[in-house]
């Protein structure tokens, strides 16, 4: 009887080996995530690289990355502000991260594709990209951490996370991937010239979007402060400084210390741009701090604020979460794992400065991003889990594993899918046609005002007509509608898409706050009155054809470019005197 | 060309050629209504930019690090390096950069092959150099 037991128990352990090995079971299982990743993604794009109008953009900032891309891929100097978005003055230094701007400029050129559409494509792909070399390094661990870690990710896909990728954090994405590449580096960083990547990575970084690089060198620091004194190297050298000597030859921590000092100045090359405006940039933030201005240094985003994230956001996963971060602790302090040293100091410095904010307020943003800085928190629990059952699991561990991986992969897709999103919320092809009008046919030094549109409260939209435009300012209008007096006269604002830093004649670079104007000007000083002729309120639609028609009548304009939504009309008397205050019926 | 330094050049392209099917797949997938045509040039374009020259350069630690780790370290370098190299040319000779940037990709493609050259083949493998015979 025993015998046979035995032997039952041998066969069903043999099928279940063959059976896994038959299938390559990493594999089966990535094209299972795969899968899955493509459901998530199926609410963006509709299917399509390459859209009449920018597409699935949710607010303003998307943009303003667009501008930028247009910018790199249609200027030759990247250093200076065009009119466009500088209300025509001259000598406005760019301060801008370039880097996702040029990637996105060099795909659209090489496509013949919008570059707005590249915007999206290219958070999209550094997102996946990024939790694909989390998923690596966590592989390099264990098979099953990285497995554990990797369904978090797909939350980055559905609402408030997707903040990241249809409101505005494409610089914060693009840096997402020199962030993640640099943990691989600090892996190696005791090897030949590794120490020049990390130096590229963090350079790129600066130049993408500096924040999500001071976190990751924050993570550095308490990397590299875990080890020594876990080595108890301080000690040691504190008590006989000599062994540095050996210890810069022998002991990888220090090598790695020593070539991530070594990586520095490789950074700051890569930061020359920033270098003349840099105590200037420090100043006015520093000015901030004190002051508790825009941007407090230590502050706390309350959970009641919208459209940020909180640990409910997470669902099921804001538990795993708080035990992955008492693990990763945990290993931090007494595991001996150099790797794994490196991605707890890793999560728990990105987690500690998104719900501190230690570096501004506007820290909470990589809050977004969470779904793929905290995937080693969740690893890390759930294989804590999975190790403390292995033992009475013995030979069927694997089919364990599979299965629960699986259910994870099940209760994600079942709680997090995200929902369809806004394809034209503020542009459309009727507004995007008539942009690309004013692009072919206004000349460079005109004015062109853009009056009324229910969907214009994203000003950063204009300036991919990349003409120099101005503004009627919504609530002034507004006011005006509810008088029912037509009026000429606007309070119009141009706005600089730069940090008000220019360029004077000695080459020096000085902050100036007085750039951005505000003017109360007639409609005839302009040369192009751009406008929507539909509203959803009838009483501004009828205000607004009334004013446009005024003009055609009794200033000379006429219509330039009209479609179903828009009109153009062309001042053909620019500065002549405008119609007199009329009544409106 | 000896033996060994085929087998290594082939499968260097094997993990490239791996790299472009399936990130070709993902994205014809998703973007199952576009063009082909549109899905194909947008993976070559961030193929020949950016992936290609970094893994190029990232030759450099052959043997060091492993294939995988490599291409990801490339792909790194590549997104953070070809911009780089463009936004400082734009600053020093203000051109636009779309004039010149198939030519940095190429550059650091060339790069990154002479010092896996010099630095990998021809130290291990004695005799060993690119020139196709």
């Amino acid at each position: 009887m025993g015998v046979e037991t035995v032997q039952k128990d041998d066969l069903e352990i043999k099928l279940n080996a063959g059976f896994l090995k038959k299938f390559n079971i990493v594999v089966v299982l990535l094209i299972v995530f795969a899968i899955v990743l493509l459901k998530f993604l199926s609410v963006y794009d509709g299917g399509m690289l390459s859209h009449p109008a920018p597409y699935n953009y949710l607010a303003g900032d998307m943009f303003a990355f667009s501008t930028y891309a247009e910018f790199a891929k249609y200027e030759n100097d990247l250093t200076v502000a065009p009119p466009y978005i500088s209300e025509g003055e001259e000598n406005i230094v760019i301060t801008f991260s370039m880097i996702g701007p040029i990637i996105s400029a060099q795909l659209s050129q090489f496509t013949g594709v919008e570059t707005y559409d590249f915007i999206i494509h290219i958070n999209i792909l550094f997102i996946i990209l990024s939790a694909l070399i989390i998923f690596q390094f966590l592989y390099k661990i264990d098979k099953k951490l990285a497995f554990f870690s990797l369904p978090l990710a797909l939350l980055v896909f559905k609402w408030p996370f997707l903040y990241t990728i249809t409101w505005g954090m494409h610089v914060s994405n693009v840096n997402l991937l020199f962030v993640a590449v640099s943990l691989l580096c600090l892996a190696y960083l005791d090897k030949k010239y590794v120490f020049i990547v990390l130096g590229i990575m963090n350079g790129a970084g600066f130049l993408a979007h500096a924040r999500e690089t001071l976190m990751f060198n924050t993570a550095i620091a308490l990397y590299f402060f875990a080890r020594l004194l876990k080595e108890k190297i301080l000690v040691n050298l504190l008590k006989q400084p000599s062994l540095i000597k050996t210890y810069l030859h022998e002991n990888k921590t220090i090598i790695s210390l020593k070539n991530y000092l070594f990586s520095i100045p490789i950074m700051l090359l890569m930061m020359f741009r920033y270098i003349p405006i840099l105590s200037i940039f420090l100043h006015t933030k520093s000015a901030a701090y004190v002051y508790g201005e825009s941007s407090n240094l230590i502050s706390w985003m309350p959970p009641w604020l919208p459209s940020h994230v909180w640990f409910k956001d997470f669902g099921f996963y804001q538990y795993i979460i708080f035990a992955g971060a008492i693990v990763a602790l945990f290993c931090l302090i007494f595991q001996k794992n150099r790797t794994l040293d490196i991605i707890a100091s890793f999560a728990i410095m990105f987690m500690f400065n998104g719900f501190f904010s230690v570096l501004g307020n506007k820290t909470t943003q990589i809050r977004h991003l969470f779904p793929i800085l905290l995937m080693p928190l969740v690893g890390l629990a759930l294989f804590f889990i999975y190790n403390s059952l292995k033992k009475p699991l013995k030979n069927k561990s694997e089919i364990v594993f599979v299965i629960l991986f699986v259910i994870m992969i099940y209760f994600t897709a079942a709680n997090h899918m995200p929902s369809p999103i806004s394809d034209y919320a503020f542009s459309d092809p009727y507004t995007w046609n008539a942009f690309t009008w004013v692009k072919n046919n206004v000349a460079d030094n005109e004015k062109v005002l853009i009056l009324y549109g229910d969907r214009h409260n994203q000003e950063t939209m204009f300036y991919m007509m990349r003409k120099v435009q101005f503004r009627a300012w919504p609530e002034e209008y507004l006011k005006k509608v509810s008088t029912n007096i037509l009026n000429s006269t606007l309070f119009t604002k141009g706005t600089i898409l730069a940090e008000n830093f220019r360029k004077t004649e000695s080459g020096e670079i000085t902050h100036d706050p007085a750039i951005t104007t505000w003017m109360n000007e007639t409609l005839c000083s302009y040369n192009y009155v751009y406008s929507d002729k539909l509203s959803s309120n009838s009483q501004i639609q009828k205000y607004t054809l009334a004013m446009l028609e005024k003009l055609i009548k009794e200033n000379n304009f006429s219509v330039a470019y009209q479609n179903e939504l828009v009109v153009v009309l062309k001042n053909n008397n620019v500065g002549g005197k405008c119609f007199e205050d009329e009544v409106l019926v | 060309m000896k033996k060994e330094n085929k087998k290594i050049i082939l499968d260097e392209l094997k993990m490239l050629g791996i790299a472009l099917l399936l990130f070709y797949a993902f994205f014809q997938i998703h973007y199952h209504k576009e063009n082909f045509f549109v899905v194909l040039k947008m993976v070559f374009a961030h193929f020949y930019l950016f992936i290609i020259p970094g893994y190029s350069l990232s030759l450099i630690f052959y043997e060091k690090i492993n294939k995988i780790e490599r291409l990801i370290i490339g792909v790194g370098i590549g997104y953070g390096l070809q911009p780089f190299l463009l936004y400082l040319i734009n600053a020093i000779v203000k051109v636009n950069i779309m004039k010149y940037n198939v030519f940095v990709s190429a550059a650091m493609i060339l790069l990154g092959l002479w010092l896996f050259n010099r630095s990998v083949l021809k130290e291990k493998i004695s005799g060993f150099s690119l020139d196709i015979e």
